[in-house]
């Protein structure tokens, strides 16, 4: 890692750990490919673990049981996945005040493909609609001490938005 | 040999291994579950229906020391198939996966599902296929169930039941205090075992 530029995912990812959040799971997005790439690469001697999920809802179940053992998690998404998870959001993190960060990458943001049109023009108003609180993923470290005192201190699931291929 | 009521099987599998962490899904089985005598190694899922299975997975992952024990329903083991490669590949030896068949949504008032009958899913052969270690069918927690609860798995086990005569009261803890009360426990656990 020391001699090629790190990724900005995988520089989430380490600010991240570095806050304690210390179990990952999710489902992969291109615009995620760099903390994915760094996920797959943390060894077992590492105080994290990742878990790659075959869908979002099994991502988020896992986040609630790693939680129920003391691990702090965070899940990853394409925003195409918060609808396939958004009861297991509602009925099982919030309902048990359970925080974990969520790092959703924003397709449909701008032009992009038709699938994305819809979900990407009614993110933030679907986090907000479930009372997701959120913010899009600027300055790495300030971010993940927003996302880390949110979660902790509202225990309940906090957003970052990602609008760009980190 | 006929089949048995859930509670009963539920009353059988935590006396088989009462230390367990249990897992149950939403609907009626967490209610049967809470029946059998609510205690803190009891974790009932609210709804996220098809969710026990992966948040078990995790919990045993996370809790080594810990045997976790998935209740599923027919209809909730369907909707969370996608889980078992996953248990297949992770393959925790301390994760159980019980599926109480009775053939029917009966929370929602006893519609059919496709895990039973003649063109149904093999229930058993979906978590052979997966790669658990062991799957079991047994209509009653035998002594080869009992026994099976006690080697290293992941484990699976499919037990037809017969549908309820009586529904059990709602979850009466609140989501808030089951996650306060587990994650008290296991930290007491591994504190223990540290």
């Amino acid at each position: 890692m020391a001699v090629s530029q790190q990724t900005t995912g995988a520089v989430l990812v380490e600010e991240l750990i570095e806050h304690r959040w210390d179990y990952f799971s999710g489902v992969p997005c291109s615009l995620l490919k760099g903390a994915f790439v760094r996920l797959e690469a943390l060894g077992a001697d590492q105080a994290a673990y990742y878990l790659p999920a075959p869908r979002e809802e099994v991502a988020v179940a896992a986040a609630a049981g790693a939680y129920l053992a003391g691990r702090n998690p965070v899940v990853l998404m394409q925003n195409s996945g918060l609808g396939y998870c958004l009861n297991t959001l509602t009925s099982l993190l919030l309902i048990y005040r359970i925080p974990v960060v969520l790092v959703i990458s924003w397709r449909g943001h701008g032009p992009d493909a038709v699938e994305h049109v819809i979900i990407g023009e009614a993110i933030e108003r679907l986090l907000d609609a479930i009372g997701v609180p959120h913010q899009v993923l600027d300055d790495v470290p300030a971010a993940v001490r927003w996302a880390t005192s949110t979660a902790s201190s509202s225990r309940r699931p906090v957003a970052l938005l990602v609008q760009e291929t980190i | 040999m006929s089949s048995a009521a859930p509670t009963k099987i539920l009353a059988d599998l935590v006396s088989a291994v009462p230390d367990a962490m249990f897992v149950s899904t939403c609907g009626y089985l967490s209610r049967d579950l809470q029946q059998v005598g609510d205690r803190s190694n009891f974790f009932y899922l609210a709804g996220s229906m098809g969710a026990a299975l992966p948040l078990g997975l995790a919990l045993a992952g996370c809790a080594p020391e810990t045997q976790v024990v998935v209740i599923d329903g027919d209809g909730s083991f369907l909707m969370g198939l996608n889980c078992l490669p996953l248990v297949g590949a992770l393959a925790p030896h301390n994760l159980v996966h019980v599926v109480l068949d009775n053939g029917m949504h009966e929370s929602t008032g006893g519609q059919r599902t496709v895990a039973t009958g003649r063109s149904g899913v093999r229930i058993r052969k979906a978590m052979r296929a997966a790669g658990y270690v062991r799957a079991l069918r047994a209509t009653h927690v035998t002594d080869s169930v009992a026994a099976a609860l006690h080697r290293p798995g992941p484990t699976g086990i499919h037990i037809p039941v017969a549908p309820r005569t009586s529904v059990a009261p709602r979850i009466i803890t609140a989501p808030e205090e089951l996650v306060r009360r587990t994650r008290r426990l296991l930290a007491h656990r591994a504190g223990r075992l540290r």
